[in-house]
């Protein structure tokens, strides 16, 4: 646990930026030269991330949300970092519910968003009943107390990011002529921490000689009184630099270190003190506006990092760029445009059978799916690995599958479009649901760190859902206009889903199999995939049979779309068995409402082409 | 007659709703019930109580699919090219459930705790547990728990030279003390969480009550009858290994600056007679010899060195799945295809 106070203390004891003469306004270090630090490497999570990825996780796990309202995630980032005497006393902290607030004394306040000091200060006082909390495990703890937990994850994150660069920044001691002079100092106005925790046994033992000599403070002289603010400094500071491994920018090996660790470590090796003298100067260029010099130091800093790196960093510039053109967007976006395109102008009546009166369209589509695709091989480049291993990815992937057999086997048909791009839309809209955390893309736990399975089952079973889902679409279409879907493409459609999803359920045995020494385990997730692969089978049996009419074939095939929720997505929300990768809460309530809606469509289509038959 | 009606299709038709439910109806339960007791009761009886009413169980259904599948492949459906696809994905689907049957009347599971240096030829069931008379030392006695709790007093006395019989014995167990200071056993509902249930017997020895429960040490069954002692314990069932496994290093992995687990992997030295090999079991990655398949499971901290957790399972019905896999793609891919040709 952290000790709060005394962090709280070490920043309200630094310097904030000195805003000295207009002039310097024009010359100060400009939010684009912030962004240049977007592509520096920072090991985080396991994984080697441009400082971009890591402010914009930071800042979702901090505050709730993706960036702030005026400024970038990153530029809210580099100031905690250089400014935090400033930061602290802002209001980014999310608090979410009423209870939490009320558990923490804010039940009267409206804010929604409360700064470090606050918070900080409010936890701290209850540092021993959070204690028990964490104590206990994590199935017994309420969902406030996990809430709480959360938060204190949160806003520990937050403290050591404040606290990340303090022992290089500026401005920070002030020592008497004669203690310069008695340290064997360069003369200066001020000193950073770096420049004088050696010599904190000197003013520990200074201290003491002091105390012994006085015991009240009101009679230290101002000479005392310095020796005592400084070693009550360095002492707080170095407890708060302990531990704080938060921005791991030296690459000391594979697990790279903070800065504080180089200097709790001891790991004072040259090429590591150069880099940490890049970092300290480039702590005094930002307060002391020189942004030209800013550049320059930050392009040498990445350049001298680059070439101590054991890991090749040559994705960094492709992840920032992920972040920036955000595809996913852009794709939605234009599905939902093409849908528009497609159905706005024409009324329903237009056959659909019809080349599309708007080839243009096609391109747009065209150009989703370029995004979409563009975006998903863009992770797998940074990732090094197969598109889908968490739920997130699923959706992503799914939604690409559809989007281009759609395009493939349905451009010319506009119905098929504007169904299959209303889905695709809806699927990358609903996605960020599944990834409450944000989009971090984390590294993953060992049973999912194998690229052949997961290239192999897992694009398997996710085609064999997203076919499920085509098939299900496609008779929704039947139901709605007999003609615009022939049955026998419904029959095609229903065995190419049962292709995919039973050689996916298999695969998926066969690696439970390879990694846990079963088989078949009754597990949810495997009961969901075997579900849908039954329906599937239930569904071909009954049409050849003629048990299942052709609209009540239609129908039930429509209902398929509900089986692959259920199984992809609704059995997640069990949270039991092995296959339990994708924590999700909110996202049960939006399954519910999929499922309910569904069913009344196609209860309203089934009796409206019943209708139409009569 | 009934084979028209066996191998019909309307059967599936008929039995994929039934099967259907109760996998929605055990997958849905698990969080409360937890797995290994929603597996027992929804997917592995022959019938399926429904309160007082039976009903065809899992197992039923499965067995007459099997049957179903059996009678086409070899008497209705004679192999053609243009249902060669069909027929391959009938076979398929029939592997798998021979499959499941071997799997389910062969598969030994069990796991090995291994400390560094230490060499092991034997792991413990998982679930199936046996009852265990020592004497001097010595285990005389080994009767599978389920047995051993219907055992009356003749069934023992081909066993031991004194009177012992089994007044009360459940699978999962409280000891209670009541006012006049007398323990005894009471039932408790199965944990979700099978591994955690601790089964335990009263018994009647000589005129006197004793009480063994899993876990407990031996010393407080002891029963001098002579100059012998014996023992009465209750443990997870034993099974030896053909060969012995001796843990060199067990290291997990963690990716950098996290306690994500990136690997496991334990260095192990199999001896089998004269023969010893080294080899590294890692996640992903099991050893397979002579039936039996050695997987890394999970670890255990300690003040040391970690000890490894290794899973053990021999199951003769192993390669089916892989098979049927092959054989069901096949056949997909040549209906398929076969449609398509159909259709020009």
């Amino acid at each position: 646990m952290i000790h709060w106070l005394i962090l709280l203390w070490c920043l309200v004891a630094l310097p904030s930026i000195a805003e000295t003469d207009a002039q310097r306004e024009t010359q100060k270090i400009q939010p684009h030269d912030i962004h240049l630090m977007a592509d520096m490497a920072v090991m985080h999570e396991g994984r080697i991330k441009p400082m971009e990825s890591v402010a914009r996780a930071t800042f979702r796990k901090v505050a709730g949300r993706s960036a702030p309202d005026d400024i970038s995630a990153l530029e809210w980032f580099v100031a905690a970092a250089f400014t935090p005497s400033v930061a602290m006393t802002q209001e980014v902290i999310a608090m979410g519910s009423a209870p939490l607030k009320a558990w923490l004394g804010f039940a009267d306040d409206k804010r929604k968003n409360f700064s470090f000091l606050e918070t900080a200060s409010a936890l701290d006082a209850r540092l021993p009943v959070l204690q028990k909390m964490m104590d206990k495990p994590a199935a017994d703890q309420s969902s406030l107390e996990k809430e709480i937990i959360g938060l204190y994850a949160a806003v520990q994150d937050y403290s050591h990011l404040l606290t990340s660069l303090t022992l290089m920044l500026p401005d920070r001691f002030t020592l008497s002529p004669a203690l310069q002079t008695q340290l064997g100092l360069e003369k200066k106005d001020s000193y950073t921490y770096l420049e004088i925790y050696r010599h904190a046994d000197f003013f520990m033992n200074a201290l003491k000689k002091i105390r012994a000599k006085k015991n009240n403070v009101a009679l230290y002289t101002a000479q005392e009184m310095n020796i005592a603010q400084i070693s009550y400094a360095l002492s707080g500071m170095t407890a708060t630099g302990d531990g704080n491994t938060f921005l791991r920018v030296v690459p000391t090996g594979a697990e790279w270190s903070s800065l504080w660790q180089l200097v709790n470590d001891g790991k004072g090796a040259p090429h590591y003190r150069a880099l940490m003298e890049q970092w300290k100067k480039l702590a005094w260029l930002y307060y002391h506006h020189h942004p030209q010099q800013w550049r320059e130091t930050l392009a040498n800093l990445k350049r001298e990092t680059g070439k101590l790196s054991p890991q090749p960093l040559n994705t960094l510039a492709l992840e920032v760029f992920y972040h920036h053109a955000n595809l996913y967007a852009w794709a939605a976006a234009l599905y939902g445009v093409v849908f528009a395109l497609i159905l706005l102008p024409l009324p329903a009546n237009t056959s659909a059978n019809k080349p599309a009166r708007i080839p243009f369209h096609q391109y747009i589509f065209a150009a989703a799916v370029v995004c979409h695709a563009l975006s998903i091989v863009l992770r797998m480049i940074i990732l090094g690995r197969p598109p889908v291993s968490s739920l997130y990815e699923s959706l992503l992937f799914v939604s690409l599958v559809l989007a281009v057999i759609t395009f493939v086997v349905g451009r010319q048909r506009a119905l098929y479009m504007a169904a299959g791009s209303l889905f695709c839309a809806f699927l990358l809209l609903i996605s960020p649901v599944y990834a409450p955390a944000g989009d971090s893309m984390g590294v993953l736990v060992a049973v999912l760190n194998t690229r052949f399975w997961l290239a192999t089952h897992v694009v398997c079973i996710t085609v064999g859902y997203a076919v499920a889902f085509l098939a299900g679409i496609l008779a929704h279409l039947h139901l709605w206009k007999k003609e615009t879907v022939l049955p026998e493409l419904l029959r095609s459609m229903a065995l190419s889903a049962l292709l995919f999803t039973s050689v996916g359920t298999m695969l998926g045995g066969i690696w439970a199999d390879q990694s846990w020494g079963r088989f078949w385990g009754w597990d949810p997730k495997e009961n969901g995939a075997l579900l849908i692969v039954l329906w599937l089978i239930w569904l071909l049996h009954g049409r050849m049979t003629n048990m299942l009419q052709p609209r009540a074939f239609a129908a039930f095939l429509a209902c398929t779309n509900i089986m692959v929720a259920v199984a992809w997505l609704g059995v997640n929300l069990l949270g039991t068995g092995l296959h339990s990768y994708g924590f999700t809460n909110a996202a049960g309530v939006g399954f519910v409402a999929f499922c309910v809606a569904e069913m009344i469509i196609i209860t309203f289509l089934f009796f409206r082409s019943r209708h139409h038959a009569s | 007659m009934l084979l028209k009606y066996l191998t019909h299709p309307s059967l599936v038709f008929f039995v994929l709703p039934w099967i259907m439910a109760l996998l929605v109806a055990g997958t849905v339960v698990q969080p409360a019930m937890g797995i290994y007791q929603a597996q027992k009761f929804f997917f592995e009886g022959f019938v399926f109580w429904l309160g007082p009413v039976p009903l065809p169980g899992m197992f039923s259904l499965l067995v007459l699919l099997a049957t179903s599948l059996s009678a086409k492949i070899l008497f209705t459906s004679t192999f053609s090219w243009p249902h060669s696809g069909t027929w391959l994905i009938h076979a398929g689907a029939l592997l798998l459930l021979v499959g499941g049957l071997v799997t389910s009347l062969t598969q030994q599971e069990g796991s090995m705790l291994l400390a560094p240096e230490e060499t092991k030829n034997i792991f413990d069931d998982y679930y199936d547990k046996e009852l265990v008379i020592n004497k001097n030392g010595d285990d005389v006695v080994r009767i599978a728990f389920a047995r051993a709790a219907a055992m009356k007093g003749d069934d023992f006395r081909a066993l031991v030279p004194f009177d012992m019989s089994v007044t009360k014995a459940c699978h999962n167990c409280d000891v209670v003390q009541d006012q006049n200071n007398t323990v005894r056993l009471v039932a408790r509902p199965h944990e979700k969480d099978a591994e955690k249930n601790l089964a335990g017997v009263q018994l009647r020895v000589q005129g006197r009550d004793m009480l063994v429960v899993q876990g407990m040490p031996a010393h407080v069954s002891a029963y001098q009858h002579g100059d012998d002692i014996y023992h009465v314990s209750i443990h997870r069932k034993k099974h030896a290994l053909p060969f012995s496994i001796r843990l060199l290093s067990f290291s997990p992995s963690f990716h950098p600056g996290t306690h994500v687990a990136r690997e496991y992997a334990s260095v192990i030295e199999v001896a089998d007679g004269a023969l010893t090999w080294q080899t590294a079991i890692r996640m992903n990655e099991p050893l397979r010899y002579k039936g039996y398949t050695v997987y890394q499971a999970s670890f255990v901290e300690g003040d040391g060195p970690s000890s490894s957790v290794l899973t053990i399972v021999k199951n003769e019905g192993r390669v089916l799945p892989y098979v049927a896999t092959g054989v069901m793609l096949i056949g997909f891919v040549l209906h398929l295809w076969m449609r398509r040709r159909g259709r020009a």
